[in-house]
């Protein structure tokens, strides 16, 4: 007699969660692809591309993008010119006050975030920063701290020294020795941060709200305006299939490089 | 009535077969073995039993009763876990009492069986300890105490002394085979250790990739290896090829009696079973290998090209390597198609001898 | 040790706290130094003497209603949350670890999804979808169903956008402390004759209270000061401390009001935070032995 083997539990499961997760999303992209969608019709009347070429044609767009990358390049490069020497700092030499200094960047998620972004905000408005580049540069730096030496510091940790030891041996000066041997291997966990710290700050939403408006113009505040006052739905919708994308490269990177336990391990289980 | 009875069990993982069609009978009080290398399937079969595993076909019945689709906590069955399995979070105590007290028993009647149980595997005095702060050693008696107490039917045990060094695991065996004989319980227990089988059980089940190859006391499947599988994996063993004709076949040089139809045939021989004769008379091999195991000597020898016979030469005979021998085989089984088709019979006269059934319902044991 | 390993060892000291300057300046700078302005200026008080201590600022906070109930709408969206939070991680973390189930990949890969989903895209297709005419009612209708009330706009729209959103991080937290009870001991605890329920309180929950705690105290830091999906998802009476602190400072235009209110939130975070400081760093010293 044959057992069938029904897995009720995660069908239920499965189920269930692809009905809260997948089901917003899932509308959202049919929304990005309709010309007219009129309730109470379940699906769309008539699907079309019309509103890609709108969404494209805008002005304000090209813009908000233009900021926003801007913004994400600039705050991606000085964190790494900033936090990468100083993760090596912490992950091979040892100085006074070393494991205080380290533990000082747990204190950014120690507050509630924004809360500290307030606070920031109200020194900020004396110095007339609010609404300036500059000023929101300056914050999600503060932001993309923990990231950024965090990671690399395991990264570094993590090289075999006698990997280095054997090119020493083989008469390789240190520069070389970490050009040849220890960047490539923290290599990976380096791009990820990299790659972590840009996409977290192209979506940032909340410092840009507080101190970039309404001057500094980026994407998610352009995706905010046309929540609130656009009556056009696709246009926020093909402006989010449009964003989706930095996060779409994200998730590839991750598949690949991070696995599930020990996401869960750094964020302190 | 059998303790367990195990009637066509079959379990697939995907395309690999982890047991096929298994079947199995252990009269109450006996202790089975499982024994058999990595992936043949007995830890598998053993989880099956235990209620961890579900077969995909056939049935378990444990004293006449139909256990099959019966999930663990409901089975009489107890298992010790190769990695001993205690909580950490709880004390010895804790980890003995947990099973009795999920089944609502007084304190009074807890506290005296969890004694009797600590007595008996030697651990009283250590009921407030945590387990991390145990041996290996107590932590297993601890695991044995723990499925003990619940005076089970049938108890498991999943290579419970692996992890233990040479020494401990021997004395630990004996302890748990005392035990297992003043309580009368049923046993089954995995290895891949041979010793252990052998001088543990009462039968012992040999396991190949999900089937199950003999099952006999253990001089039979020493003596009467059912398949050359069986006979290469317990104990050594020298197996060659030979051709027989006319009920005879040559063995480097001897003529022996097989009465077998004319053909291919496999010969076994246990190192035991072939006497080095220093000196003799008739064939002789070159000793091309000598090991000294200080009880025992072990000479390979070369009858011929390419062909070894492992002998078993008690201390005292000074073999040197290199020196000819001569070599006399005593006693042999021959096997066609792999399975066990003759064997010299213990008064030595070669007769006749049909092959043994592989036996899967004893006929000795009555309910 | 020598005269010139001594000189070596402080010549690699003060490299490192060179190179370690800048990033502990910012944190300084824009954290520690911002929070004690903070602190000083909402303690200070206008007295007829000048500038002195006092607790007016704070004072007033508590006594305003419309203040406390802002903080209390908070308060409650975070329990309902870490709850919920909590309540639904559980189970899918215990089918992942425990059950060989067929659906386990697809399960892990689904609810991880909302790592890779930007809070602000979130907002708009929870409007999409829970809002008026949105694809629930849609839904609803197509089969003869009157329309529910729309969670938008009340406390039950932050509330839904913030639990999908923090579901990723919370079972992945859940997830590696389960990783610390091995599938033997739960076979074990089955094998004595414990059902699924008795496992689950006496074997798994004492083991993984640990990671539980972290997991809230995560989670309500990060809830408490939440305001993207408060703010556009939420209703704007009351309306949780993110929004509220926003347009004290931005439409009131009052700094130090503002000041007092992310003081208040760091306080009632306080006991949490330095939990969850703890926990890691314990975390990291046991790694590193």
């Amino acid at each position: 007699m044959m057992r069938f083997r029904p897995d009720l539990r995660g069908l239920l499961i499965a189920v269930l969660l692809s009905v809260v997760i997948l089901l917003p999303l899932v509308n959202v992209a049919v929304w990005a692809f309709t010309e007219v969608w009129r309730w109470p019709a379940v699906i769309p009347q008539k699907f079309g591309l019309r509103f890609w070429g709108d969404v494209l044609g805008r002005g304000d767009v090209w813009q908000a993008l233009r900021t926003s990358l801007a913004l994400s390049t600039i705050v991606t490069a000085l964190s790494a010119i900033i936090c990468l020497p100083a993760a090596w700092a912490f992950a091979r030499l040892d100085f006074p006050g070393r494991n205080v200094f380290f533990m000082s960047f747990l204190t950014v998620y120690a507050f509630p975030k924004f809360g500290l972004y307030i606070t920031i905000a109200t020194i900020f408005l004396g110095l007339g920063l609010i609404g300036s580049f500059w000023g929101v540069v300056l914050i999600q730096l503060v932001s993309t701290l923990m990231f950024m030496v965090w990671i690399p510091v395991s990264a570094f940790q993590n090289v075999d020294p006698r990997l280095e030891e054997a090119a020493r041996d083989v008469g390789a000066s240190p520069l070389r020795v970490f050009w040849s041997v220890t960047l490539p291997q923290v290599m990976p966990a380096v791009s990820a941060a990299l790659l972590l710290t840009f996409v977290n700050t192209f979506y940032e939403t909340e410092v840009a709200w507080l101190i970039g408006a309404p001057e500094v113009r980026t994407v998610p505040l352009l995706m905010i305006r046309f929540i609130n006052s656009e009556l056009v739905v696709q246009y926020g919708a093909v402006f989010s299939v449009m964003l989706w994308l930095p996060s779409f490269l994200l998730l590839l990177v991750a598949r690949r490089f991070l696995g599930a336990q020990a996401l869960g391990r750094a964020l302190g289980a | 009535m059998p303790a367990l009875d195990i009637r066509n069990l079959s379990r697939n993982f995907g395309a690999t077969s982890a047991a096929e069609d298994i079947n199995l009978s252990i009269a109450p009080g006996e202790l089975i073995s499982l024994l058999g290398p990595s992936g043949s399937g007995k830890s598998t079969l053993l989880r099956m039993i235990g209620g961890f595993e579900r077969p995909d076909e056939g049935s378990i019945q444990i004293e006449g009763r139909d256990v099959t689709d019966l999930p663990p906590e409901k089975r009489p069955t107890g298992m010790v876990f190769q990695s001993h399995a205690l909580w950490p979070h709880m004390t010895v105590a804790g980890n003995i009492a947990f099973g009795l007290r999920l089944r609502r028993l007084d304190r009074a009647t807890i506290e005296k069986k969890m004694s009797a149980v600590l007595a008996m595997v030697g651990l009283t005095g250590m009921e407030n300890r945590t387990p991390t702060k145990l041996s290996g050693g107590q932590q297993q008696r601890v695991a044995l105490a723990r499925a003990l107490v619940l005076e089970p039917r049938v108890l498991l045990l999943d290579e419970p002394f692996a992890s233990l060094d040479q020494h401990l695991r021997e004395r630990l065996r004996d302890e748990v085979h005392q035990i297992q004989r003043r309580l009368g319980i049923t046993m089954v227990f995995v290895t891949h250790g041979q010793d252990e089988a052998l001088a543990m059980a009462d039968r012992i089940a040999v396991m190949r990739a999900g089937r199950l190859e003999q099952i006999g006391r253990p001089d039979e499947v020493y003596r009467q290896p059912a398949t050359e599988f069986v006979a290469g994996f317990i104990g050594r063993a020298s197996i060659l090829d030979v051709e027989i004709r006319a009920g005879k076949a040559m063995l480097a040089g001897h003529q022996i009696a097989v009465p077998l139809a004319d053909g291919p045939a496999r010969l076994m021989i246990r190192p035991e079973d072939l006497e080095i004769i220093p000196g003799g008379k008739g064939p002789v091999a070159e000793a091309v290998r000598v090991t000294d195991f200080g009880s025992h000597l072990a000479v390979e020898i070369e009858p011929a090209p390419g062909l070894k016979l492992h002998a078993r030469v008690s201390t005292g005979q000074a073999i040197a390597l290199g020196a000819k021998l001569g070599f006399l085989p005593r006693r042999i089984a021959a096997y066609r198609d792999g399975r066990l088709a003759f064997f010299t019979p213990p008064c030595g006269n070669s007769s006749p001898n049909a092959a043994p059934k592989m036996v899967d319902r004893p006929l000795a044991y009555s309910a | 040790m020598s005269h010139a390993d001594n000189n070596k060892k402080m010549g690699r000291g003060t490299i490192g706290l060179l190179l370690v300057a800048p990033p502990v300046a910012l944190v300084i700078g824009l954290i520690l130094w911002p929070v004690a302005l903070s602190v000083i200026d909402t303690l200070t008080v206008q007295t007829p003497e000048g500038p002195g201590l006092g607790l007016a600022h704070y004072i007033f906070f508590f006594t305003d209603g419309f203040s406390l109930r802002n903080l209390w709408l908070t308060i409650w969206v975070t329990a309902v949350c870490t709850v919920l939070l909590l309540g639904i991680s559980l189970p899918i973390a215990l089918y992942l670890r425990f059950s060989d189930g067929r659906y386990a990949g697809y399960v892990q890969t689904v609810a991880l999804f909302p790592l890779f989903v930007p809070s602000i895209l979130l907002a708009y297709a929870l409007i999409r979808t829970l809002g008026p005419n949105g694809t629930v009612d849609t839904l609803l209708n197509a089969v003869g169903l009157p329309k529910i009330p729309s969670p938008y706009l009340t406390p039950w729209g932050p509330i839904i956008g913030l639990v999908w959103d923090n579901l990723p991080l919370t079972l992945l937290i859940v997830l590696a402390g389960l990783g610390n009870v091995s599938k033997a001991s739960v076979e074990a605890a089955r094998d004595v004759g414990a059902g699924r329920l008795q496992v689950l309180r006496h074997i798994i929950l004492p083991r993984i209270s640990g990671a539980l705690m972290v997991a809230a105290c995560f989670v309500i830091l990060g809830l408490f000061s939440a305001f993207t999906l408060p703010w556009l998802l939420g209703p704007t009476v009351p309306e949780m401390m993110g929004p509220y602190m926003r347009r004290t400072i931005i439409d009131v235009d009052a700094p130090t009001q503002a000041r007092t209110q992310a003081v208040v939130t760091f306080l009632i975070c306080a006991v949490f935070a330095w939990f969850y400081v703890r926990s890691v760093a314990r975390g990291r010293k046991e790694g590193a032995q």
